[in-house]
């Protein structure tokens, strides 16, 4: 069982630890969809010299 | 640079810095709870993360519903991607809160879940609630219909957050009653607002970084749309 000191250190880790944790889920996903639409941009461009 | 990309990181400092004050404030500075009823004096400051936490998560929730009548008003689709958006958010925060709140529970206690306390009954049914919204958002075709159903759940869904609220006032609870002065000295108010604020600026800065994600798949989806076309 841990301690009130251990219980408090667990919470604020586990809180913070969530929060960067879904910022850098949220980065992931961001870098993917830039990927995705500079992907799906470069080929309307090369449609578009055609 | 857009305007909003320079705002962006400068939001996050200023955030940053003020949870390390609120954190210094609440380890620091709050003196221990005056009541002799909390088992544990230390483990009871979990209670400034604690209740930030789910008053954020509630704030999250009250947009979803604010958001969703003006969609079913306007039928302005920027209101649909506000309630994506914020529930997403809201289910992240009420998930810490939750999290948190059993280690405390733990602590006062031995047990970290007790199903007959009131308030975390309530607050699992409200989570589970808008972890539906989330999940139905995420996988569903989109489309003018869905975000019309989705409007209309995510206004019937805001009943579970008063029912979790006033749930301490209602129905047997560990949880002591909204507005309850038996371990409130000022120097405890003082420390709990800034959490309050704290909290609140992270909703709204996870809340705007959602938004841009929202926006981003839009223009992907449009772009696909043109290379189909084209």
């Amino acid at each position: 069982m841990p301690s009130g000191f251990e219980s408090l250190s667990i919470a604020l880790a586990l809180t913070y630890v969530g929060i960067f944790g879904y910022v850098l889920y949220l980065h992931v996903v961001q870098r993917r969809l830039q990927r995705e639409v500079a992907i799906v941009q470069e080929a309307l461009r090369a449609g578009g010299k055609k | 640079m857009k305007e909003g990309d320079r705002w962006g990181p400068m939001l996050s400092v200023a955030w940053l810095g003020a949870g390390l004050v609120h954190v210094a404030l609440a380890f620091l500075w709050a003196p221990d709870p005056r009541s002799t009823s909390w088992a544990d004096p230390i483990a009871f400051r979990i209670f400034f993360f604690h209740v930030p936490l789910a008053w954020s998560g509630y704030l999250a929730f009250g947009i979803v519903f604010a958001a969703s009548i003006v969609f079913l008003r306007t039928r302005n689709a920027r209101w649909d991607h506000l309630a994506v958006a914020s529930a997403g958010v809201g289910v992240v925060l009420i998930s810490l809160a939750l999290v948190t709140g059993a280690l405390w529970q733990e602590a006062e206690t031995g047990e970290y879940w007790r199903w007959d306390d009131a308030r975390l009954f309530t607050t699992f049914v409200l989570w589970l609630v808008y972890l539906a919204y989330v999940a139905l958002r995420s996988t569903g075709e989109g489309g003018e219909g869905e975000a019309r159903m989705a409007a209309i759940y995510g206004i019937v869904a805001f009943a579970s957050v008063p029912i979790s609220f006033f749930s301490v006032r209602l129905l047997p609870a560990l949880h002591p009653p909204p507005g309850s002065r038996e371990y409130m000295t000022p120097v405890f108010v003082a420390v709990l607002l800034v959490g309050v604020v704290v909290f609140t600026l992270l909703y709204l800065l996870l809340l705007r970084h959602r938004l841009a994600l929202l926006k981003q798949a839009l223009t992907l989806e449009e772009a696909k749309q043109s290379l189909e076309g084209a």
